[in-house]
């Protein structure tokens, strides 16, 4: 059960970013994956969801193969997604961004989950506010709370703590680690921030030209042993 | 001043025209970003739906939902048949449905001839009253104007007061995360696409009564169209009103004052201007970055 990725090769075009990638996301595990700038960490995630599918390999979640399933269908199977940049509809509401996240697991309710509210209080005076215009910090925890109205069992972030002020980002390591435990919930992460990934996530792997070159506990993840990996 | 009054008064119902007009190509466009060159050509066969209707014996109330189910299924077909596998590729569907176009005009003249139809307006809206100048103001137009108006707020609620309408706000603002999100946006496109073709159906059961019916007619409704997006913002229902208020009553002014060419080149002038100090339109959207 979980998440198993054997052996996917991705394509932007003609060229070649993801090389044979393997990772297994057990039931449960929250997982970092690291690396230098345009080695395929975010091309892996746009595998898994399905926005840039693989041309060879397989992705299977829960046992089911959803290799070729569309973004939509990687959703209602249990899979949500929070991008690089975070990608809020600007132009609808705070509360709007958070229905349309119910109405994609075919949750009819009008009502947001109090739950919702208990991990982001800072959304619930600022339903109506578009989302185009808040703050990184406010984006970034609408983004989280759009990916974790959707009750997922498996969270895809990528670099959530990217352009927060360290107070933010503080907040945000936090609430990894609650949905972590309290929601049963799955996660894999990109990030670059060390420190984050040392204090959230118990496992990684490091991705190198589109291969993983290295995984293990976190423990090994010294200063120095990433630094042959991240060092430009 | 009482002329330019009633003028003010007739540029109303040329607005009602450019609203009918333009809406279903503001929502094929603004939603699944298809510029639909086959826009006109909808509005035609609206137009000779509301034709046989009335060979039928019925008339344009009868023919307004008749004339949606038929052009919201030839949009439903075009879609699936062809638009739905070039919807990243803006300049295939350009010409596409440029292909779509002169294809129905082709096979409406095979179909229904040359020459060309008329279609009455309902009797209960034949003649008109008296406004404040001293021509009468035709029922018919205030018809249309009332139509518009009924179409906007549909559409208003379609897109603004329904689930559907948010998960086609969220495809249009973003096609890629919206599908994250759990929308399934193929199904969006082919429901909105059908909608918008629609909306063209009715407008030419509507404007049926004040035209000639003809294989061309649409193309000059699908210019107007075009130009109302252009001047309001593309995507934007309030959009196609302010661009369908502007253009329509200075249309019918500075005809009044001058005369039509005069009026339409000014207008024309006042477009270009218009998107030099709004590039993304009147109601084009800004957003925190």
């Amino acid at each position: 059960m979980g998440l198993e990725v054997q052996g996917i090769d991705t394509f932007y075009g003609t060229s070649h970013i993801l090389h044979g990638v393997t990772l297994s996301v057990p039931d449960g595990a929250m997982i970092s994956v690291l690396g230098r700038n345009g080695v395929g960490k975010s091309t892996l995630l746009k595998s898994i969801i399905g926005i840039n599918p693989p041309q060879t390999g397989t992705i299977h979640f829960n046992d089911a193969d959803v290799t070729k399933e569309k973004t939509h269908e990687h959703v209602r199977a249990g899979i949500s997604y929070i991008p690089q940049g975070r990608e809020i509809i600007p132009d609808i509401s705070v509360y709007e961004n958070l229905v349309i996240a119910m109405r994609g697991k075919n949750n009819r309710s009008n009502q947001i989950p109090a739950f919702i509210f208990e991990y982001f209080p800072a959304l619930e005076p600022i339903q109506k506010r578009k989302g185009g215009i808040l703050s990184g910090g406010q984006q970034q925890q609408l983004a989280i709370a759009r990916a974790l109205i959707q009750e997922p069992n498996l969270l895809l972030m990528d670099e959530p703590t990217e352009g927060l002020q360290p107070s933010v980002v503080a907040e945000i390591d936090t609430i990894i680690k609650r949905i972590h435990t309290e929601r049963n919930c799955s996660i894999l992460l990109i990030e670059q921030n060390l420190d984050f990934i040392r204090d959230v996530t118990q496992q990684f792997a490091i991705m190198d030209s589109g291969q993983i070159v290295e995984e293990g506990n976190i423990e090994k993840l010294t200063d120095e042993f990433a630094g042959q990996y991240l060092s430009v | 001043m009482e002329s330019i009054i009633t003028q003010f008064l007739n540029g109303f119902s040329v607005v009602a025209i450019l609203m009918i007009a333009a809406v279903g190509l503001a929502v094929i466009f603004g939603v699944a970003g298809v510029i639909n060159m086959a826009h006109g050509e909808f509005i035609m066969v609206g137009a000779y739906t509301a034709a046989v209707v009335g060979q039928l014996g019925g008339n344009t109330f009868i023919a307004i939902p008749v004339a949606f189910l038929v052009v919201a299924l030839l949009g439903l077909v075009v879609e699936r048949s062809i638009i739905q596998w070039i919807y990243d590729r803006p300049l295939e569907t350009l010409l596409a449905t440029w292909g779509v176009g002169i294809i129905l005009q082709v096979v409406m003249k095979l179909i229904f001839g040359p020459e060309l139809y008329y279609v009455g307006a309902p009797k209960i809206l034949d003649g008109g009253f008296r406004t404040i100048g001293l021509l009468p103001f035709p029922w018919y137009r205030l018809f249309l104007i009332v139509i518009a108006i009924i179409i906007m707020i549909i559409t208003y609620f379609v897109l603004f007061r329904s689930d559907l309408g948010l998960k086609v706000r969220a495809v249009r603002r973003n096609r890629t995360m919206a599908g994250c999100l759990g929308i399934d946006t193929a199904k969006v496109d082919m429901i909105i696409f059908a909608f918008g073709s629609g909306l063209a159906g009715v407008a030419g059961a509507v404007l049926a009564p004040i035209k000639s019916v003809s294989t061309t007619m649409g193309f000059p409704y699908a210019v107007d169209s075009f130009m109302v997006l252009v001047l309001g913002g593309v995507g934007s229902l309030w959009g196609v009103v302010a661009g369908s208020g502007l253009i329509g009553e200075a249309e019918t002014i500075l005809s009044f004052i001058y005369n039509s060419v005069i009026g339409k080149l000014l207008v024309f002038i006042f477009i270009v201007l218009a998107i030099r100090v709004f590039p993304k339109g009147l109601f084009g959207y800004h957003e925190r970055t």
